[in-house]
């Protein structure tokens, strides 16, 4: 599924196995981003959902009980309707060489944990900002 | 003051006086052979000489006997025999000329060989006379000539002669014996001398010897001693020369490679570790043969199944002319630490991880909270919120810091190297603090100096040392203070200052302020809401890009934090 470069960020998919971050992630980014957030608490659950649900970005936690961050985008780049759906790591393991190895995995960046309710949003905007431009 | 001779001293004075010694006595002894040969050659010349006079003497009476027989025989064969005697007397008496030693008796010689010649003269004239005048004639001439008197005064001179011949030979004898006696007593002095050299060398030469022994016996001691000490060292020591061939080693060194001493001793490195090991290894032999020291870390596993990690030092061994003839390895087994080392930085890392997790939910409920984001809170509500938001952050900081720490401790911390302009790089840092130092109502003032300075660092890091020097002076700035940040050259090295207006830094808490969680007691300082790592973070950072970093109080009052690193090499 391919987004349109030009469209306004509404919908994304939060994908946290953390029920407490879930739900601050998504306050954060509906009552200050208004955005339209749709969140599950495993990879299982979201590979499940993704085709149908078309978001535009997908915010994935790095490590999760059973199928973890990485493993859940090499499903979602498997398939061809959400190969091209725009990923944004989220991990507390805030390592350079760490960061490194996630972005290397060809995802938009890293959103390090804890990161600040009031500006997530406008961080995320940024990097859907920025692949458009690119 | 005694003084104390050495072996080689003391051996050279005896070898030296004995030759002396024996020179003396072997002198003495030639010298008084030589005499003995001389009185015996002297005493035989001596008794030639009176027994050619005795013979003489012998001659001058059967001269006179073969002439009176012929005076009465008148037989011409009695002539004949007195004739050949006549010749054979005067034969004698000149040979005798030469032998003869003083002048008295070469004087008693001539007067006897003149009375001789006189008595044979007359004794030819008589045997004339009988021939051609008769017995009676001759017999006449006899009476008339003073024949007993001459016969007489001829005994007289022979008996002076042999006398005087004698006497000499008995002044010479007794000399002889003088002197004979003499050497022999010095020639036993001398003996006597030799032998107290001898037993005085065989002393010396043993207490040598008994020394000698004694410090090998110390040394063999001492060797076992430091033996027992290395074999029970639980690390590898060892020593190769400069082809890299063992020449000593440890028991440890035997049981890490599981070779018996006569199998590693004279091995090279490469043999007894394999080429692998020894190729990652060989850079920093190379180093130390080049007379640095070299310290550095190498996996091996001697058993070809367990993998181990080792520390090696290696000390360059030189000669006096400082020349590298080996070096020394002291080789440690850290595979035990460099499993706690691992285990600990896991822990750091697993803690760190477990500690943001509860921190992303209560920093962002916090934060939706206090930006009224869920409704308007009671001032006091707010109040509270507020602070729990401060402190939230602050805790987020000290994750962060103890995560650098402990990277930067383990030397894990990776550094990324570019050239880089330092004015432009600090420039960026402070506007990404502008808002913090906004929030402490401090103005940054920034002169980025002349001339542009490019330094090799890693960017990120640097931007995280200049933050936090710029957010530290935000923070103890007075309300609507200055902060000041200056680039400047330094012969080979940039440096950069933050100055502040605060309240400078307490006396007793200099010392520290660049260690792990230093924190001043004063009040101000904890209210600035630190973690007490930001400073060592700095410091770390910083030597790592080979610069130092330093404070000093500022003139007025106040703060300068400043570092410096080397200005980079124009390419």
């Amino acid at each position: 599924m391919s987004a349109d470069k030009d469209e306004e960020l509404k919908k994304i998919m939060l994908v946290e196995d953390d029920a407490d971050i879930r739900t601050v992630a998504t306050m954060a980014l509906e009552m200050v981003g208004g955005m339209q957030v749709h969140a599950f608490g495993s990879g299982e659950e979201a590979i499940a959902a993704v085709a149908g649900l078309a978001p535009q970005l997908i915010m994935l936690d790095v490590m999760m009980p059973g199928m973890n961050g990485p493993e859940v985008l090499v499903r979602i780049r498997e398939r061809v309707e959400t190969a091209d759906i725009p990923v944004v790591f989220m991990t507390a393991k805030v390592q350079p060489e760490e960061v490194e190895r996630l972005r290397a995995l060809g995802v938009l960046d890293v959103v390090a944990k804890p990161f600040d309710p009031m500006t997530l949003a406008d961080t995320i905007k940024g990097l859907w900002a920025k692949r458009a431009r690119s | 003051m005694r003084v104390r001779l050495s072996f080689s001293v003391k051996i050279n004075f005896i070898l030296g006086l004995g030759l002396a010694i024996l020179v003396a006595v072997g002198t003495l002894a030639y010298r008084s052979i030589d005499e003995l040969v001389d009185a015996s050659r002297y005493e035989g010349a001596a008794l030639i000489q009176i027994g050619r006079l005795e013979a003489f003497m012998a001659q001058v009476k059967r001269i006179e006997s073969a002439q009176r027989k012929y005076l009465l025989t008148g037989a011409s064969g009695d002539l004949s025999i007195y004739r050949a005697a006549r010749l054979e007397a005067g034969m004698d008496i000149r040979g005798m000329a030469g032998v003869v030693e003083t002048l008295d008796q070469r004087r008693i010689l001539r007067e006897l060989e003149s009375l001789a010649e006189e008595r044979m003269r007359r004794l030819d004239t008589t045997a004339d006379v009988r021939a051609r005048l008769g017995l009676d004639a001759a017999t006449r001439l006899i009476s008339a000539s003073a024949a007993e008197s001459m016969n007489r005064e001829m005994d007289s001179l022979a008996d002076q002669f042999r006398a005087r011949t004698l006497r000499s030979l008995r002044v010479r004898q007794e000399d002889t014996t003088l002197s004979a006696g003499t050497t022999g007593f010095l020639i036993a002095w001398g003996i006597v001398f030799a032998l107290t050299l001898l037993v005085w060398a065989m002393v010396v030469i043993h207490r040598h010897q008994a020394r000698r022994r004694a410090a090998e016996l110390a040394l063999r001691a001492s060797e076992m001693q430091l033996r027992l000490i290395t074999d029970a060292v639980p690390a590898l020591i060892g020593y190769a020369d400069r082809e890299g061939r063992m020449q000593f080693h440890n028991k440890p060194f035997e049981r890490w490679l599981a070779r018996p001493a006569e199998r590693l001793r004279g091995f090279t490195l490469r043999n007894l570790l394999g080429s692998e090991t020894y190729d990652r290894i060989e850079p920093h032999i190379a180093h130390v043969l080049a007379g640095q020291p070299a310290q550095f870390e190498f996996p091996f596993s001697s058993d070809g199944d367990r993998a181990a990690h080792f520390s090696a030092q290696l000390v360059p061994r030189e000669d006096a002319q400082g020349g590298v003839i080996g070096f020394y390895l002291l080789i440690t087994d850290i595979t035990a630490l460099k499993e706690v080392d691992r285990m600990k930085s896991e822990f750091v890392s697993t803690v760190s991880h477990e500690l943001r997790t509860p921190l992303t939910s209560i920093r962002g409920s916090l934060g939706l909270i206090a930006a009224g984001v869920t409704g308007v809170l009671p001032d006091k509500a707010r109040q509270l919120v507020a602070i729990a938001v401060e402190n939230c952050e602050r805790l987020v900081r000290l994750v962060n810091d103890i995560l650098d720490t402990e990277r930067m401790a383990s030397g894990k911390m990776d550094m990324k190297f570019e050239v880089i302009e330092l004015g432009k790089l600090v420039a960026r840092s402070i506007v990404a603090n502008e808002g913090f130092a906004a929030m402490h109502g401090a103005r940054v003032r920034f002169d980025a100096g002349q001339q542009p300075q490019r330094v090799r660092v890693d960017q990120d890091r640097l931007v995280q040392v200049v933050i936090n020097l710029l957010s530290n002076a935000c923070k103890f700035s007075a309300p609507g203070g200055q902060v000041d940040v200056a680039i400047i050259r330094r012969d080979k090295w940039a440096r950069l200052s933050v100055s502040d207006n605060g309240p400078g830094v307490p006396v007793n808490f200099r010392a520290q302020l660049f260690e792990r969680f230093a924190r001043s007691d004063s009040s101000d300082a904890r209210r600035a809401g630190g973690t007490g790592l930001g400073l060592s973070i700095c410091r770390g950072i910083i030597e790592r890009f080979g610069g130092t970093i330093a404070f000093e109080e500022r003139p007025g009052g106040g703060s300068t934090f400043y570092f410096e690193i080397p200005i980079a090499e124009q390419a």
